[in-house]
């Protein structure tokens, strides 16, 4: 059984091509060089570019792990080479402006390459993503001197980047920063200790430019008083040659659960007081300016549940056709009965159907969430514009914790269908455990994630988005309610979302009565029950979408019998692909999306008890 | 230099073929890929001119399907390519007229070709095209080292057990082996770079005259399923039932 990554090319066309229509990007000056065509060659050769250099790197990756010696950090042996043939390819910045040497293509199109990147290798692609996220922030906010000494270098891959905002003392509550910003003869020092840092230092890169959050002296308290300052380990001449070492030193790595190939890397600025930073835009912006990168991460993260979790689905999906155990239920009594392949026993096929459904309507979330962001950025509707970056923004949150928690639970559940075998070293899943488990954590806990989608998202602008997400949403079940073949899926899912909006409704009166308590004590499955709604309605819609194309294709082959539909579903894979789309959409309405009537329920109940206990003592 | 690649498209390695019950490949929802030894050919045809300048053309006998192939090839840095067309199932020697054709056409100082494609596996159309040209041929190279002055290869061929060296003066057909070089992916710029790359279609009534085929496909079967195994108690059984089995 092999190792090698696996990716359902088939959907990810699906979704941008049949079910989003990102060819409508095709129209615009800044894309008019791409056509469907283009975009399929690239999505299959960068399949074909995960599977064969960066999988193979996965599993050894995870064996070696990283090696701290002396400061200095050493990354498997194996990813030097990977990771050079990744920038040498040009698969290091997918969407990042052609002017500083990306590759320029629609958001859609990163977020589904993205995904394959993170999938065949975690680790690797966090060095990756890291440094393409600081590069871009670096891009949009940098002064020209700062884009010409290290954007271009960043995105060749020749150097790395990363984001530095933890402090032992400071985790969730950057308002606790202590590192230290001096001024001395015009120029800026920086003193203090960041830990968590991912690529924070190895050896695949000549240079590292950390991102640091620090304070100015004199500074406001809390999170305004920040300071965003670029900081290279070796700084850098104006010729763009590498200068003196800057005072940034390595104390130790972690030693994780998963993501072992990953360094995350304990960093100490200015031991020496000879850390010299540049401040980028000015002082007490800097949360401001890392939340820029930090929402680009959010989705990079909420890829990475997706990424591993499908993985884990498709390898559980072969893993099923091939383990041979135990007859059919219905010839349990005949001695003589065949056993069969585990896909054919019905608690098998509900554990693959719910990681299918989790992991194409996530996929469909964030595909969706990337494309409103390329239409936020180039839609020549001003109107458009403004509506779907707040579509993008009120989905971030959405997008990193659903995508992240369901994609966890899809990899247990295929190391499930594994049974003992998905438990041992010997096959990938329980690997895709470990590495996918950090996803619900970083990057902003899914526990803050959901007090930013209750406490500032879902209000903001006096609740318009929210609204007007509402309103789309409607429109959809109104067009679509007499559907042939899921409109009781359609009826069902109208109610859902009308008890969404009604528990909103209930959290915005408590609000103003002044009870801050207890909807933060719901914030959690309010999240993943907005996230139900939204992935209820993007596979609804997967599913309209595949019905009308099954019955062209039927029309196409003249399938008009009941009989004629069943062999060309048999013998025609587009056919198989469609129908299994409308009944994905059916069991995710039926099955997961009836837990929306379970949490509503908890979350009108008004019960406190946790906040009454007495866990302190 | 200027070097001539050639391609065919294969179905992609994992296909599972199916038949109808006549015997005929269904083909219609078959993905295919570039002939995994014909790959080898364009990485050495790119590594050549790397070395000596010139130019590489990516050449293919096919459907309009194939410029997806071409494109490929395209894409891993090929500088441009030529496509006969037909929509017709040629034997080898058809194909191999067909190809000298294009390859006089363009006169390049050197053609290599895969050993054979996965598919038919007849390994014939690269010797049939160097009889064709009157040209010197080496096979089942594992390394390709092109003189100085061009005029010649030192090629190291792969032959039953062991190696051995021939030179050849050029043009010359050359075909690959598996140890020859491991084929590059195609870059993200290269690809987008491709499609403006120039791609000439020729089609088929333009390379003259064909043979006639002299080789048909009647009929595909597939094998039948494995028979169960039977464990015998000792040698002598062995023997008496491959007998009566009439199996030796």
């Amino acid at each position: 059984m092999s190792d090698e990554y696996l990716y359902d090319l088939r959907d990810g066309q699906f979704v941008l091509f049949e079910q989003l229509r990102i060819q409508r990007l095709f129209e615009l000056p800044q894309f008019s060089e791409f056509t469907v065509g283009d975009i399929e060659m690239i999505l299959a050769e960068g399949l074909k570019f995960c599977q064969k250099v960066l999988s193979p790197t996965n599993k050894l990756g995870d064996k070696e792990g990283c090696r701290w010696e002396n400061g200095k950090v050493y990354a498997p042996k194996s990813f030097h080479a990977a990771y050079k043939q990744q920038c040498e390819a040009g698969w290091m910045a997918m969407s990042t402006e052609t002017e500083f040497g990306g590759q320029g293509m629609p958001f859609a199109v990163g977020a589904a390459l993205g995904e394959m990147f993170i999938g065949a290798n975690p680790s690797l692609s966090m060095v990756a993503g890291l440094t393409r996220a600081a590069a871009e922030l670096l891009a949009a906010h940098g002064t020209p001197e700062m884009k010409k000494k290290f954007v271009h270098k960043m995105v060749a891959g020749e150097w790395g980047g990363t984001m530095c905002l933890t402090e032992p003392q400071a985790g969730t509550a950057l308002g606790d920063i202590t590192t230290m910003a001096h001024k001395r003869d015009g120029k800026y020092y920086v003193r203090g200790q960041k830990i968590f840092i991912s690529g924070g230092e190895h050896d695949m890169v000549d240079n590292i430019v950390h991102l640091v959050l620090a304070r100015c002296e004199g500074a406001s308290p809390g999170t305004k008083g920040l300071s965003l300052f670029v900081i290279p380990k070796y700084r850098v001449g104006a010729d763009g040659k590498l200068g003196e070492f800057n005072d940034v030193t390595c104390a130790g790595i972690e030693h994780k659960m998963g993501i072992n190939a990953s360094p995350t890397c304990q960093l100490v600025f200015g031991e020496n007081d000879r850390c010299e930073a540049e401040l980028i835009g000015s002082e007490e912006q800097g949360i401001r300016l890392m939340f820029d990168m930090m929402n680009s991460a959010r989705i990079g993260v909420g890829l990475q549940g997706v990424a591993m979790g499908s993985w884990a689905y498709l390898l559980a999906l072969n893993y099923a056709r091939s383990r041979i155990q135990s007859p059919e239920m219905k010839n349990v009594r005949d001695a003589a009965a065949k056993s069969v392949p585990i896909v054919k026993h019905p608690d098998v096929r509900r554990m693959l159907a719910t990681m299918k459904a989790l992991m194409e309507g996530g996929r469909s979330l964030l595909l969706h969430t990337s494309f409103c962001l390329d239409l936020a950025a180039h839609s020549p509707d001003a109107e458009e514009r403004e509506r779907l970056l707040a579509r993008a923004e009120l989905f971030t949150p959405i997008c990193k914790a659903w995508c992240s928690d369901t994609g966890y639970e899809a990899a247990t559940l295929a190391l499930q269908t594994y049974g003992g075998h998905g438990y041992l070293h010997d096959y990938p899943v329980e690997q895709i455990v470990r590495d996918v488990k950090i996803a619900s954590i970083y990057e902003g806990t899914n526990g803050v994630q959901a007090l930013d989608l209750l406490g500032r998202k879902v209000g903001r602008k006096g609740g318009t988005t929210f609204l007007a997400l509402m309103g789309d949403i409607q429109k959809f079940i109104d067009a679509q309610k007499d559907h042939p073949a899921l409109g009781a899926q359609i009826a069902q899912f109208a109610g859902r979302k009308e008890k969404l909006e009604a528990t909103t409704m209930n959290f915005a009166m408590q609000q103003m009565s002044g009870d801050l308590d207890y909807p933060l004590l719901s914030a959690t499955p309010y999240l993943r029950m907005f996230g139900n709604v939204a992935v209820g309605w993007l596979l609804l819609e997967q599913g309209v979408v595949a019905h009308a194309a099954l019955e062209r294709l039927a029309a196409d082959r003249q399938a008009t019998t009941a009989e004629a539909r069943r062999a060309l579903i048999a013998d025609n894979a587009d056919a198989r692909f469609y129908d299994n789309k409308i009944k994905t959409a059916q069991f995710f309405i039926s099955n997961l999306l009836s837990q929306n009537e379970h949490m509503a329920a908890l979350i009108a109940s008004g019960d406190r008890s946790p906040l009454e206990m007495s866990f302190e003592e | 230099m200027k070097i001539v690649a050639t391609l065919k498209r294969t179905p992609q390695r994992d296909t599972r073929m199916k038949l109808t019950p006549e015997g005929a490949l269904v083909v219609d929802q078959v993905q295919y890929e570039v002939n995994p030894f014909d790959e080898l050919a364009v990485e050495e045809a790119l590594v050549i001119r790397d070395k000596f300048g010139g130019e590489v053309i990516a050449l293919a006998v096919g459907p309009a399907g194939v410029a997806e192939q071409l494109q490929t090839a395209l894409a891993m840095g090929a500088d441009r390519s030529v496509r006969v067309e037909t929509d017709q199932p040629l034997d080898p020697l058809q194909t191999a007229h067909a190809l000298a054709a294009a390859v006089r056409k363009e006169s390049p100082d050197l053609v290599l070709m895969g050993k054979l494609a996965i598919d038919a596996e007849n390994g014939q159309v690269p010797l049939m095209l160097a009889e064709l040209l009157g040209w010197p041929h080496a096979s089942f190279a594992s390394k390709v080292e092109v003189a100085a002055d061009q005029k010649s290869a030192r090629v190291t061929c792969e032959v039953d057990g062991g190696l051995e060296i021939v030179e050849v003066t050029l043009p010359a057909i050359i075909t690959t082996d598996l140890r020859l070089n491991e084929p590059r992916y195609a870059s993200l710029p290269g690809i987008l770079k491709a499609k403006k790359k120039p791609a000439a279609v020729i089609p088929l009534a333009e390379v003259g005259e064909l043979p006639a085929p002299s080789v048909s496909v009647a009929a595909y079967r597939t094998l039948p399923p494995r028979q169960k195994g039977e464990v015998v108690g000792s040698a002598e059984e062995l023997a008496e039932k491959l007998l009566t089995k009439k199996l030796v």
